[in-house]
């Protein structure tokens, strides 16, 4: 009984004493683990991805309509909860604004309530979760100030990022800055040791808003820097700053030691989490635009070396290097107008380098209590990486078209281990250029792992020239514009900057200049406009990559500017954005009337509006003279004036922004999109004569100008009424936007004539031939050359000056064309009503009045103005012709010679004479990446001249465009070069 | 990040098996000697149903009748008896490398699922009072009895040896040095109780000195198991468990009579085939040159040890 008893009892300790339960440190509370952006961050781009990731499931069902004050998800600007549809995505763990509709410039709060994840610990009580600033690269009327140092306000060094010996200064600015301003020399942008007193070399890249400032070598930690700003930084309205100086100094990252490591881009199937903890797919771009649709690129295979900081030295986070020069590659994008229609465009790979040395560090999940150790599911590291980064593309063209430099690409994520490897998966959000037109948000989620037996590439490949802008040997080149060197890569700025790149006239003389960074272009920008009629060239002298494999001896690109002759034939506008290129007649409560100078049975022009996120836009026919272009800061004073009006037309105000003076162009941007049905005014005043009186814009000749071209295009013509477009603000538009300048074209100087030296430019043309005559006009044939050789007689070219502001809507499926047939899809083109100037022709015509009289006549310049039937929009489409995306328009016009005077009293009828034209033809790129729709008439193009003369004599002169010779090529604006 | 131990237990044992003759065949009228107090005792134990020969205690059958019996055989009516003493526990273990597993996270950095090179553990010697408790089988002419040994838990303490003591098992993670030190060669410790049931044969039960040989089962059970190592148990105290893990008993032994039913015994047992599989779970370490992440868990450590321990035993007890 006894020995039962203890064995009953020894087996019961036995049993059930086996296990020994001792809880485990406690881990981390639910809630979230991840947000992008992070509370507090500063310049967000516009289009970026608004994500929280939480550790568990959501409830789904609590996403719904927000107000101020609820909402389980909710995003709330200025104006209130913005109009956005939150997703739940990834594995049900994230929640995200994928398009959110965001105002540059705004501060934003994310409200992200319990009801969204009941067992959420760490989501705030009241208050919003994260709060964020969208970036704004508006110009702006007031001098810029610098908005954020290290992603931190300048007046309060504590929010900046952690700067570490190895760190790249990077600077926010309120508005964009004058590039040719932002040089690394006292004044501009200048880092100071303050140790040493000397200034630290220093590789200085501007691009927009953005400044990067990375010193040559690596800082001193515990140094003193002063990063001095100073007043010959400009913003492109021409205001300086106010000079200011940051002090910054590096912490001790490295301490000991620092410590090799090689990341790489996770590819399917390498080791690592399972789950993305940002709720999408990890490394894939995505560009997501109307005009391309929406297009993902996966990152290829790549390795990065990096440089951990001491794990000490910090006393938690670890920084790290990622050494400039270094690349990841993104798989090619074909390209697709809306998504559809091929352009014949392919990247190949797209390849991404550091341009400055990136970095960041490692840290504790800030969302979490501090002492919370990284734990995979609940509180995985934090990992911030800020970089520079240079877009290129390997196949030459798609580079041309691609290659940029983006600064402040600001990346945060998490970091986590797993299956012996550091996953970092990063969220970042940029803003590309796409085809020189407009900007594409594009969120990229990069994830890279730790991998000791990956290799970094090695580059050994030097640098070739792909394409310039001008091209070699070419009269072409705007004299306000910089000079585009396009590369296969990107080349070492320094080297460059120290005289490896050297803008040069014909004679060897430098030319002041800065070199920008724009991928693997640079423009060469010269400090100053370049004089017209005058030889340059660009010498390439040392010219490397980073890595110092150098450029093979390349000849100089050599260039002249375009010939400018004198004239005193009045300037006017070629085009204008919003409204049409003439003084305004006629006009009623419906209509702002019709051009001055045209019949009165004109169609009336629709009112005008204006997209709340476009500019004013107006071209010249020739330069203004610089000083005559005066932008009106108040009502009723300048010679261009932007004023917020009332019903009456008074001005209420002028309206605040940046006016954009260049060579034969302004540009208003105002501070604040315009007002949706406000009433603004555009007005150009020109005087009421022709003399250049004060407040007057006036050509480069010294003549007023003239806004009533129907009414004369010589110099007696100069003076009379302003041009004035009223216009009311409208909602932003989701088209792209773009002036499209006849280009290359002849008459330089506007005059209607082409002058000795200017070029013959057979892109923009219209060849007339003389079919026959009636009546009393017995014969007619032109003077001068032949413009088409080819088929008997003579037939006279026009050449065609004028610029066409145009907007590409979205994909579409409604596509009628001018013949009748439509389209299964293309991409519409509103195309503006404004005009076409064409060079003088010369004919003699032979009148029989009872004997033959002999007529020699010019007929001007001739002005063809683009009607606008029923004052609707003037469609035209891009589709696809078996395999080419083809522009195809129809366009009616009104034909006007103002200036074509008959002998004995004759008289014509080339006044508001209508004509319709289809335009065809292919939509292609150039070789600096510029596009190129080069349409022309798909049938011939019939005009007849009636000329009557006194005593009932009459005839006329039968005349055609053959088919497909008038010819249009619009361009776009140049992509990197383009004046500023 | 560390490892772990394992749990040996151990068996005690002692066993013994004795039938002892009560009956002294050449002393066998023995008139003058007293009945030993246990016949006074009231034994509850029935006798085994299949006698052949049911008759009385010798002794008593010696105090009815004076003239001795005949008898060819004498059997003990004493079928239980115990035996209390002092069991030294000799592990002759030997390990496998020790084992991790379920290693992710941060800890992944710095290790991997699998064996660790160089690593193993053994378990300490163990002395303890233990008590054979035995019953001699009906049948086999007393030859023939089972026994158990019944001991208070012990305490078994696990010692790493090889890398596993003397080297950092993380050393780096990243290229990073850790600071993760070697854990020297406490591990840890745990209970043990290794019940088990031998079959013995005595091969003289009615000698005075009596050899026996024995075989039978043990199973070590081990509780309490817990973490010493200041290393891993810096964080928190990992959770431990030990499988039960059975083995093979071999056994011999001597018992000498020394007066009556009291009885001597040396027993020397053998347990082979003993692999006692220890987990420890939720090791957490400190990471001192990553304060960044201050502790890491690494998972679970798997040892597999061959316990295979040697027990001597012995003791002193009576039959009953």
């Amino acid at each position: 009984m006894v020995l039962r008893l203890a064995g009953c009892v020894l087996a019961t300790a036995l049993f059930a004493a086996c296990d020994s339960s001792v809880p485990p440190l406690a881990t981390a509370e639910p809630g979230v683990v991840f947000s992008f952006p992070i509370d507090g961050q500063r310049d967000v781009p516009l289009g970026s991805r608004i994500v929280v990731t939480f550790s568990d499931p959501v409830a789904k069902s609590a996403l719904g309509a927000c107000t101020a004050d609820s909402g389980a998800f909710c995003l709330v600007g200025p104006n209130g909860p913005i109009d956005a549809t939150a997703e739940v995505v990834g594995d049900g763990r994230s929640v995200e604004f994928a398009a959110a509709n965001l105002e540059e410039g705004t501060e934003y709060k994310l409200f992200v309530r319990s009801a969204l994840a009941p067992d959420a610990k760490n989501l705030p009580v009241t208050g919003p979760f994260v709060t964020f600033t969208t970036r704004s690269k508006r110009p702006r009327a007031a001098a810029p100030t610098v908005i954020a140092v290290n992603g931190g306000a300048p007046a309060s060094p504590a929010s900046f990022r952690p700067m570490f010996e190895t760190s790249t200064i990077r600077l926010v600015f309120s508005e964009p800055l004058d590039p040719r301003t932002v040089t690394n020399v006292t004044g501009s942008v200048e880092l100071f040791d303050t140790v040493t007193r000397m200034p630290v070399p220093s590789t200085v890249i501007a691009s927009g808003v953005h400044v990067a400032v990375d010193p040559k070598t690596d800082l001193t930690a515990g140094t003193a820097y002063e990063l001095r700003l100073g007043n010959r930084l400009l913003d492109l309205g021409g205001q300086p700053l106010a000079s200011t100086t940051i002090t910054l100094t590096p912490s001790n990252s490295r301490g000991t030691q620092t410590i090799p490591q090689v990341l790489r881009t996770r590819q399917k199937g390498d080791p690592g989490p399972e789950r993305s903890r940002s709720g999408a797919e990890p490394n894939v771009a995505t560009f997501d635009k109307p005009l391309i649709g929406k297009e993902t690129s996966k990152l290829l295979p790549a390795a990065l070396a990096a440089e951990l900081g001491d794990p000490k030295a910090l006393g938690g986070p670890i920084a790290f290097t990622l050494r400039k020069g270094q690349r990841m590659k993104l798989s090619g994008l074909d390209v697709k107008l809306g998504g559809e229609i091929s352009v014949g465009l392919t990247t190949g790979d797209i390849l991404i380098e550091l341009l400055t040395d990136a970095g960041g560090r490692l840290y504790r999940n800030p969302h979490q209590l501090p002492d919370q150790r990284p734990e995979n599911e609940r509180a995985p590291l934090y990992v911030d990486l800020s970089m520079d980064v240079a877009i290129y593309a390997v196949d030459p063209k798609g580079n041309a078209v691609l290659t940029q430099t983006v600064l402040g690409v600001q990346a945060s994520g998490t970091a986590v281990g797993s299956d012996g490897v550091l996953a970092f998966e990063t969220v970042a959000s940029m803003e590309l250029g796409l085809l020189g037109v407009t900007v594409a948000p594009t969120n990229l989620v990069l994830e890279l792992i730790t991998d000791p037996a990956a290799h970094p590439d090695t580059d050994n490949a030097a640098p070739t020239l792909v394409a310039s802008m001008p091209s070699l040997g070419t009269n072409e080149q705007p004299v306000d514009a910089g000079i585009e060197v396009i590369f296969s890569e990107p080349i070492d700025l320094d080297r460059a900057r120290a005289g490896g790149i050297r803008l040069e006239t014909a004679a060897g003389t430098v030319v002041p200049s800065t070199i920008e960074s724009h991928g693997a272009a640079v423009v060469v920008r010269p400090a100053a406009p370049l004089a017209y009629s005058t030889g340059y060239r660009v010498a390439l002298g040392d010219v490397a990559d980073v890595a110092g494999n150098k450029l093979a001896a390349t000849n100089p690109i050599t260039f002249t500017t375009p010939r400018l002759v004198n004239t005193n034939a009045p300037l006017t506008v070629t085009a204008i954005h919003p409204g049409v290129p003439c003084a305004l007649t006629a006009g009623t409560a419906a209509s702002p009337g019709r051009c001055q100078g045209g019949k009165s049975g004109d169609e009336l022009y629709g009112n005008f509006s204006l997209p709340a996120n476009d500019a004013v836009e107006i071209a010249f026919s020739q330069p203004p003279q610089a000083a005559s272009i005066v932008h009106g800061t108040a009502c009723n004073t300048g010679s261009v004036r932007i004023e917020e009006v009332d019903a009456a037309g008074t001005c209420l105000a002028a309206v605040a922004g940046t006016f954009l003076r260049r060579d034969r162009t302004v540009s208003f941007i105002p501070d604040r999109p315009w007002v949706v049905d406000k009433r603004y005014r555009v007005r150009l005043v020109s005087g009421n004569n022709g003399g250049c009186g004060t407040g007057e814009v006036c050509g480069f000749g010294g003549d007023a100008a003239s806004f009533d071209p129907l009414g004369g295009t010589e110099s007696g013509d100069a003076g009379g009424p302003d041009l004035s477009i009223p216009f009311v603000g409208a909602a932003p538009s989701k088209s792209t936007f773009m002036i499209a300048e006849a280009g290359p074209f002849s008459d330089i100087n506007g005059n209607g004539k082409v002058d000795s030296g200017e070029p013959l430019a057979d892109k923009n043309r219209a060849a007339l031939n003389i079919t026959g005559t009636t009546g009393a006009v017995t014969q007619a044939h032109f003077n001068g050359a032949d413009c088409l050789p080819n088929i008997p007689g003579t037939q006279a070219c026009m050449y065609l000056l004028g610029s066409m502001p145009v907007e590409m809507g979205e994909l579409s499926t409604t596509c009628p064309l001018p013949d009748g047939s439509s389209a299964a899809s293309c991409l519409p083109v509103v195309v503006s009503a404004q005009a076409v100037l064409a060079t003088s022709v010369s004919m003699n015509t032979t009148l029989n009045a009872v004997f033959d009289i002999g007529v020699d006549a010019d007929t001007g310049t001739t002005v063809m103005r683009v009607r606008q039937p029923n004052a609707g929009d003037i469609l035209g489409y891009i589709v696809d012709e078996g395999g080419v995306p083809t522009m195809i328009v129809k366009l009616d016009l009104y034909m006007d010679a103002p200036d074509m005077s008959l002998p004995l009293g004759a008289g014509h009828d080339l006044h508001s004479k209508t004509l319709s034209a289809t335009l065809s033809g292919p939509v292609t790129f150039l070789p600096d990446g510029r596009i190129s729709i080069e349409v022309s008439n798909t049938a011939s193009l019939p005009v007849t001249v009636n000329i009557d003369a006194p005593l009932g004599i009459s005839g006329a002169v039968k005349m055609e465009v053959p088919a497909h010779e008038m010819k249009l090529q619009l361009i776009s604006p140049a992509l990197r070069g383009v004046a500023r | 990040m560390k490892p772990w131990h394992v749990l040996i237990a151990l068996a005690l044992v002692p066993a013994v098996a004795d039938a002892r003759p009560k009956a002294k065949k050449k002393k066998a009228p023995a008139p003058v000697e007293p009945a030993p107090e246990i016949e006074m005792t009231p034994e509850p134990e029935p006798a085994p149903a299949p006698m052949p020969e049911p008759t009385p205690p010798p002794e008593a059958e010696s105090r009815d009748t004076a003239a001795p019996a005949p008898v060819a055989k004498t059997r003990s009516t004493k079928r239980f008896y115990f035996r209390a003493g002092v069991a030294h526990i000799t592990p002759l273990s030997s390990s496998r490398p020790l084992e991790l597993s379920d290693v992710d996270g941060p800890a992944s950095l710095a290790v991997q699922n699998g064996p660790i090179a160089g690593s193993g553990s053994d378990v300490s010697s163990a002395t303890i009072p233990a008590v054979t408790v035995g019953y001699k089988l009906p049948f086999g002419d007393d030859h023939l009895s089972l026994e158990t040994v019944l001991g208070l838990p012990f305490t078994v303490k696990f010692r790493a040896t090889g890398t596993l003591a003397n080297e950092s098992i993380a050393p780096m993670a990243l290229g990073i040095p850790t600071g993760v030190p070697p854990l020297g060669s406490e591990l840890g410790e745990a209970k043990a109780a290794p019940p088990m049931l031998t079959l013995v044969y005595n091969v003289r039960p009615q000698a005075k000195v009596q050899p026996y040989l024995g075989a039978g089962a043990a199973v070590l059970f081990a509780y309490d198991g817990k973490v010493t190592n200041p290393q891993l148990t810096a964080v928190s105290q990992p959770e431990m468990t030990v499988a039960p893990a059975p083995g093979l008993v071999l056994q011999a032994g001597l018992e000498a009579k020394l007066y009556k039913s009291l009885y001597a015994r040396l027993d020397v047992k053998f347990i082979a085939f003993m692999l006692a599989r220890a987990e420890v779970h939720h090791v957490q370490v400190e990471t001192p040159e990553l304060p960044l992440f201050q502790t890491v868990e690494v998972g679970t450590a798997k040892m597999s040890v061959w316990v295979n321990p040697l027990i001597v035993q012995g003791g002193l007890g009576l039959d009953f």
